[in-house]
């Protein structure tokens, strides 16, 4: 556990409901200028268009209105480097619906015994500490079975990491905070 | 197990997370983790899990302005209540300093009102003051916000419930999933022992989220200085530690 001489880490608290203020101000019109949105990459980075969109819901399947979710991929040739159009890096808010909505590409992965994936941090009221988990794309089922991380999550839970194709370069992938299929969350 | 992907990202593997100087997910004082905080056990990760870098920011303007929030939203005059500097370092828990990190800051005036839709606590707004700040770290993890001190504010846990007054922050450390938000609070607030919030971290770690009166960092006849320091996770001891 702790080593000795080490300084005590700072304990996480909630984002609370107010984190629009700090962390997405484009979303209330605030006039400062958001270090991140919902634009993991613009029009302008190289690859193959990805809008990932899905809904935050709580034990009783009551969609999460104040849920903020940051996302961390590759981009289109496996790198975690930023580039023209691309950060790698974005923020959403839930809306009233609980809905989210993220625009990028396609992220490659590094190596045959990785699959392509995004990195997801959930917080919320209610939440004192972030929430990891990683969104796994199911029509790649044949690199999601040899990727280590994936495998990590028992085999019965491991449908929640998986994203839905609902269109062309769009997919589908929901966050249950708690209860009947409880998504992933990884010990991070 | 072969370390192959630790090496694309450059990053060492990060040391766990202290679960056990941090909050449990379902805290019965707090309400809303009830039906949000998740039930089922963190799954385990290979330590390959850990090397995925934090956003990279350099590209940014972080100006001297973003970092003054007695200045970045006035309209047509300085913003009321009692201005306040705040200041600090982030280390690991090596003591190393994470330098070049930017960190956000947000709050409730001095009224205790937010700057937000969701806000309907009747307590003025002050047109002078948007409650966002930014600051990037310098090579020895220094940062330092210039804000007014925020008001104390109810909210609807339980009967007659006030949330001691704080500051919100959030960082990252070299790596993504070092992430940190948090919430810094003032020394001798009579609330502290009443909220749910902060009575969720265990009881030896609470001291880690109170800021401290600093003489030094007061400037003579401008604003009273608070010391508060954050502390990340480094690197692992082993490649085995966070397995
Ligand atoms: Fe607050």
């Amino acid at each position: 556990m702790a080593r000795a001489n080490r300084l005590g880490q700072t304990p996480t608290q909630t984002v609370g409901p107010y984190f629009a203020i700090g962390l997405a101000p484009h979303r209330i019109s605030l006039p400062f200028t958001p270090l991140a949105t919902e634009e993991i990459a613009t029009d302008e980075a190289e690859g193959e268009r990805l809008v990932l969109t899905g809904h935050v819901f709580d034990g009783d399947g009551v969609p999460v209105s104040d849920a903020l979710i940051e996302a961390r991929q590759r981009d289109a040739r496996g790198s975690w480097k930023s580039g023209p159009g691309f950060r790698g890096y974005g923020r959403a808010a839930t809306d009233q619906n609980g809905t989210f909505l993220f625009r990028s590409v396609k992220p490659a992965p590094a190596c045959d015994g990785e699959a392509p994936h995004l990195w997801l941090i959930v917080q919320a009221r209610g939440l004192l500490g972030p929430l990891i988990t990683r969104v796994h794309f199911a029509d790649e089922a044949e690199r999601n079975e040899r990727d280590p991380i994936f495998l990590a999550a028992p085999p019965a839970r491991r449908a929640t990491l998986l994203a839905h194709s609902i269109g062309p370069g769009r997919y589908r992938f929901d966050i249950r905070l708690q209860g009947e299929h409880e998504t992933v969350f990884f010990d991070l | 197990m072969s370390d192959f992907l630790s090496t694309d990202s450059g990053l060492a593997y990060l040391a766990p997370r202290d679960r056990a100087s941090n909050p449990a997910w379902i805290d019965t004082g707090y309400r809303s983790t009830g039906r949000r905080g998740p039930r089922e056990k963190l799954v385990t990760v290979p330590p390959l899990a850990t090397v995925v870098p934090a956003p990279d920011f350099s590209d940014i303007v972080v100006t001297e302005t973003d970092a003054d929030l007695t200045r970045n939203g006035r309209v047509n005059g300085q913003p009321l209540g009692e201005r306040i500097i705040v200041a600090g370092r982030v280390l690991d828990e090596d003591g190393r300093p994470v330098g070049g990190t930017v960190i956000e800051l947000w709050q409730a005036n001095a009224a205790g009102r937010y700057r937000h839709p969701v806000d309907d606590h009747d307590a003025p707004l002050d047109p002078n003051f948007l409650g966002v700040g930014r600051c990037r770290t310098d090579a020895e993890g220094r940062y330092r916000f210039v804000t007014i001190r925020p008001g104390s504010y109810p909210w609807r846990n339980h009967p007659n419930a006030w949330r001691p007054a704080h500051l919100h922050f959030a960082l990252f450390g070299r790596h993504f999933a070092d992430r940190l938000v948090t919430q810094m609070y003032f020394p001798g607030d009579p609330l502290l022992g009443l909220d749910p919030i902060f009575l969720s971290v265990p009881e030896h770690a609470r001291n880690r989220l109170i800021a401290r009166f600093d003489l030094d960092l007061t400037v003579e006849g401008y604003a009273l200085g608070y010391a508060f320091d954050f502390v990340l996770r480094g690197p692992a001891a082993t490649p085995w530690e966070s397995a």
